[in-house]
């Protein structure tokens, strides 16, 4: 029991498979979150295709932090606050662009692109010269570092390595990231839009949810929008996997005969299907034939907020949290280096179809999420246990092939290890 | 055409029909008059909603995502009338479910272009949308339209949505903008 907030293990029954809901609408619980997950954990902030140059940079979050992410005139990647050390005002107040300072708007304090504080203004007739400015520089993450392509960073100093935390996760994200020796790249373009919603709602449903696809995504899947392996299975009884590894990330697997490992795509994107079987042998050589041969990669969570569907086309999403109540969601398409233009066109066109706001697979998802949020404010809605017991009494473990504890398709062991996962975080004494 | 005092009543019917032309369409759109409203697009119609961002002064003509990248909306007739038929598929079509109630205003009316039977027309539009209980959204920008005269008067030929906003205020962009 924690001395200085809320018992939050009665909020999250393990053993039955229960979850009570003030953890997605409690201020005193998102604060814990924002000090024990979105200042621990391992973030992703983006892509080195983001920040391709030099002096490049982007602005995004940490948490409600905001950050810039910023290359250096040596082309070393750094992440500071996007906070000025004398008042606080943001230093950046753009999403994207390439510059080798940044001057801060109310007092004219600049800073280079490593972080140092270059220029004071009244050094001399307010500081007398005085102020040590090797201390005042913009204040880095603790750490950061590069998986694959992939940007991430934390506050913690005491983080594992990033490989650590990323784990067995890492070996399902390979079959994304190390496709071809190229690696990846972002297509152009950060899709961002907000979402009155908890973000563990959003980051559940990535980690583990099969079961609501064919009833959420129902309509789309009958008007004909995805004529792929995974939607003909899913009206019929698909087989698959679910995976938890360590640190709290969900992986959903479908184990389609003679389906693609990844972006298992829609029949008419032929020049994507040509370039997979192209790449398949050198592929299978790099990452074995379970994973090019032997699964289907449909969704996944990296503990906290970071949220792929690998449907298709490959979708990444950051759920910023903005309060209890709320998420900006932050969104690209990420495919393969090395496609040929009339794949790479196909990709980027189903991604603009199929995702974001406006895509006809992704919006059917927000409404559930932000009713779930919204009747987590009334009190006795609060006191109703929500379930979590699908294969409950089959706890799943291991399996021969895949690392990880693997679980059914149609399982919710991947949730209930997710809110664990999340207990252990915001109340560390709750460890078993 | 001019868009500086040079005008005359040939321009000024040209006007005319341009607007009453949006007017219907936002009409057919708000009214769900679905069908009909497919029918204003030629087969060759395209619809692009590009993304934008907050950019520098100086780097102001990158604000917004351009050929090749991603953009909210990249669609033709046949992609829109997928989105139209999924309107009404079971199980239900949950971001539509119940239909937004939308309202599409047009103003700032300007004839860009005439030429070969095509009218380049641009007009600001607020669109607003209201759903469920008390959602509402509200989407401002500018449209940039080709508007191409057939036997039946005028089909929309192409329509290019510049947005105001960086990150949209809302959660969905189930409707047509």
């Amino acid at each position: 029991m924690s001395t200085t907030g809320p018992d939050l293990s009665k909020l999250i029954d393990q053993e039955h498979g229960l979850v009570y809901r003030s953890l997605y609408s409690d201020p005193a619980i998102y604060d814990l979150e924002l000090e024990h997950i979105f200042a621990r954990c391992w973030l992703c902030l983006g892509h080195e295709s983001l920040v391709p140059n030099p002096n490049d940079f982007i602005t995004t979050y940490m948490g409600e932090d905001p950050v810039i992410l910023w290359r250096n005139a040596e082309g070393k990647l750094g992440v500071y606050l996007n906070l000025c050390r004398h008042r606080g005002n943001r230093v950046c107040r753009l999403d994207r662009g390439n510059t080798n300072r940044f001057v801060c708007s109310y007092h004219g304090w600049v800073y280079n692109s490593d972080g140092k504080l270059i220029g004071v203004p009244y050094m001399k007739e307010g500081f007398m010269n005085e102020l040590d400015i090797e201390k005042w520089g913009l204040v880095p993450a603790a750490k950061v570092d590069v998986y694959k392509g992939l940007i991430f960073a934390t506050f913690d100093n005491d983080a594992p390595p990033l490989e650590e935390y990323l784990g067995e996760a890492a070996w399902y994200l390979d079959v994304l990231l190390d496709w071809t020796a190229e690696g990846t790249e972002f297509i152009g373009g950060t899709r961002k839009w907000t979402i009155d919603c908890n973000w563990k709602t959003a980051a559940e449903n990535f980690a583990t949810d099969m079961a609501h696809v064919v009833h959420t995504h129902g309509a789309s899947v009958k008007v004909g929008l995805s004529r792929s392996h995974h939607m003909q299975q899913l009206a019929r009884n698909a087989k698959g996997f679910t995976v938890y590894t360590k640190y709290g990330h969900g992986f959903t697997l479908m184990d389609i005969p003679d389906g693609l490992p990844i972006w298992d795509v829609q029949t008419k994107i032929e020049p994507f299907q040509r370039f997979l079987e192209e790449t398949m042998p050198e592929a299978t050589k790099r990452l074995g034939e379970t994973r090019t041969k032997g699964i289907t990669l449909v969704a996944a969570n990296i503990f906290p907020n970071l949220s792929f569907s690998f449907i298709d086309v490959t979708t990444a999403r950051v759920w910023h949290p903005r309060g209890p109540g709320k998420i900006e969601a932050w969104e690209w398409t990420i495919v393969p280096k090395g496609l040929t233009p009339e794949a790479k066109e196909e990709m980027r066109h189903v991604g603009v179809y199929k995702w974001g706001p406006a895509g006809m697979f992704d919006q059917d998802d927000m409404d559930n999420w932000v009713q779930m949020t919204q009747s987590a404010r009334g009190w006795a809605s609060r006191q109703v246990a929500m379930n979590y017991q699908m294969h409950i009494g089959d706890r799943g473990g291991v399996h021969e092939d895949l690392p990880g504890h693997v679980s059914a398709l149609y399982s919710e062991e991947n949730a209930r290890l997710f809110y664990k996962h999340w207990l252990e975080r915001v109340q560390p004494e709750s460890r078993t | 055409m001019s868009n500086n005092g040079t005008w005359n009543s040939s321009h000024h019917d040209l006007q005319h029909q341009v607007e009453a032309f949006l007017f219907y369409e936002a009409e057919l759109n708000d009214e769900r008059r679905f069908q009909e409203w497919l029918d204003l697009l030629t087969d060759d119609f395209r619809y692009w909603v590009p993304i934008r961002d907050s950019v520098d002064s100086y780097d102001v003509a990158k604000e917004l995502t351009g050929e090749g990248q991603m953009g909210f909306f990249d669609d033709t007739k046949q992609s829109m009338e997928t989105r139209i038929r999924r309107y009404d598929m079971e199980p239900k079509p949950w971001a539509e479910y119940p239909p937004s109630r939308t309202r599409h205003l047009i103003s700032n009316v300007r004839i860009k272009g005439v030429e070969a039977g095509e009218v380049e027309v641009h007009c600001n539009f607020i669109a607003y949308r209201t759903r469920l209980e008390n959602d509402q959204d509200m989407f401002v920008g500018t449209r940039q339209d080709v508007l191409r005269r057939g036997e039946e008067g005028f089909k929309l030929a192409r329509r290019t949505i510049i947005l105001d906003h960086a990150v949209l205020p809302s959660k969905s962009l189930s409707f047509i903008l």
